[in-house]
């Protein structure tokens, strides 16, 4: 859900570590900033895993929790 | 098989033992029948599992043979069997360890062609294992489950990073799937930043995610399991778990609901 955080920057949680974000970017915006690969991970928020589809629409809010699980294959 | 033989009861008592598997779970365990894709490190400690734990119906698929580099986490080889296919090794052994066993060995790779071959040899609740190495044959076998409807238990580790989950694509809530499919947590243009053989692997790392491998398909077989939908990451470093619930991608055009794609054929 979008708050109503008017400030420049919202705290969130990136693989268990508290950050600062600028506020209102995109899944696929904080990838960038964080130099991630789209094409390496999956990403969860607030414990559920949002489709890379959606990556593009999903705003982060202020206090989420994201979890970026690296693809693995290795068998 | 109805009843067990006084000799089974016996064999399988510690399970059984247990309150919510007893002798129905057993009889489950005896009759069901499995798939897995990929006899190395993880598919041949699901086979061992599942085999020692009753399942009487096996397929194993590997095109690969047993390379030295194996023998320290695929322990179901030796060194004589170096050059030999995995799928042939682990059917002969299997089969000398395990009475009454019926193992079915197929020894090319898992592709699309694979799929009528394998839907011969299956029934409507064979649930199926990917342990495989690589993304695309894990696309090639999550398509095969959605289209069959069957149960999916995948398992992946590279270095310390394991990765787990189990979909049910017989039973879905509603009759909808709410959870997606593989390709739903990695669409088809994934790609990896190393593969395992770049990236090395600890043995018993693999053994970890295998034999959660085998307890969610047991867990599955017997009518106990409860996390369907749930992928679970695992840090063999740190020793830490991630849960996360899956979701289906509304764009995902394996796993699209049937009237759903009908509607989109049509435009």
């Amino acid at each position: 859900m979008r708050s109503s955080h008017n400030s420049t920057t919202i705290n969130v949680t990136i693989n268990g570590k508290a950050e600062s974000i600028l506020n209102n970017i995109t899944v696929s915006e904080l990838l960038i900033l964080k130099e991630i690969p789209q094409q390496h991970v999956a990403i969860v928020v607030n414990d559920t895993v949002v489709p890379r589809s959606r990556w593009n629409n999903i705003v982060c809010q202020h206090n989420d929790n994201i979890n970026v699980f690296s693809a693995v294959a290795g068998g | 098989m109805q009843r067990l033989t006084d000799r089974e009861y016996l064999l399988y008592s510690r399970t059984m033992l247990l309150n919510d598997i007893g002798e129905a779970g057993q009889l489950a365990i005896l009759n069901s029948s499995v798939v897995i894709i990929g006899m190395g490190g993880l598919g041949q400690l699901v086979a061992q599992y599942l085999a020692a734990s009753g399942v009487k119906h096996l397929i194993l698929v590997d095109h690969d043979n047993v390379e030295l580099s194996n023998l320290p986490r695929q322990l179901l080889y030796v060194s004589t069997d170096i050059g030999k296919n995995k799928a042939s090794v682990a059917k002969r052994t299997l089969s000398r360890v395990h009475s009454d066993i019926h193992i079915c060995a197929i020894t090319e790779p898992f592709t699309e062609h694979s799929h009528p071959q394998l839907a011969q040899l299956i029934t409507h609740n064979t649930v199926v294992f990917d342990c495989t190495d690589n993304i695309p044959s894990r696309h090639s076998i999550n398509a095969f489950c959605v289209n069959k409807r069957l149960t999916l238990v995948s398992a992946a580790i590279s270095a310390y990073q394991g990765q787990l989950f189990c979909l049910d694509f017989a039973n879905q809530v509603d009759g909808v799937n709410h959870q997606g499919c593989y390709q739903c947590l990695y669409p088809l243009d994934t790609d990896l930043a190393q593969t395992c053989s770049q990236q090395g692997v600890f043995g018993p790392a693999v053994g970890v995610m295998a034999s959660m491998q085998a307890l969610f398909g047991l867990q599955h077989i017997c009518r106990t399991f409860d996390n369907y939908g749930i992928l679970l990451r695992f840090d063999a470093l740190s020793l830490h778990w991630y849960r996360a619930k899956m979701s289906r991608d509304p764009l995902c055009n394996v796993c699209q609901q049937p009237h759903l794609k009908a509607q989109n054929d049509e435009i």
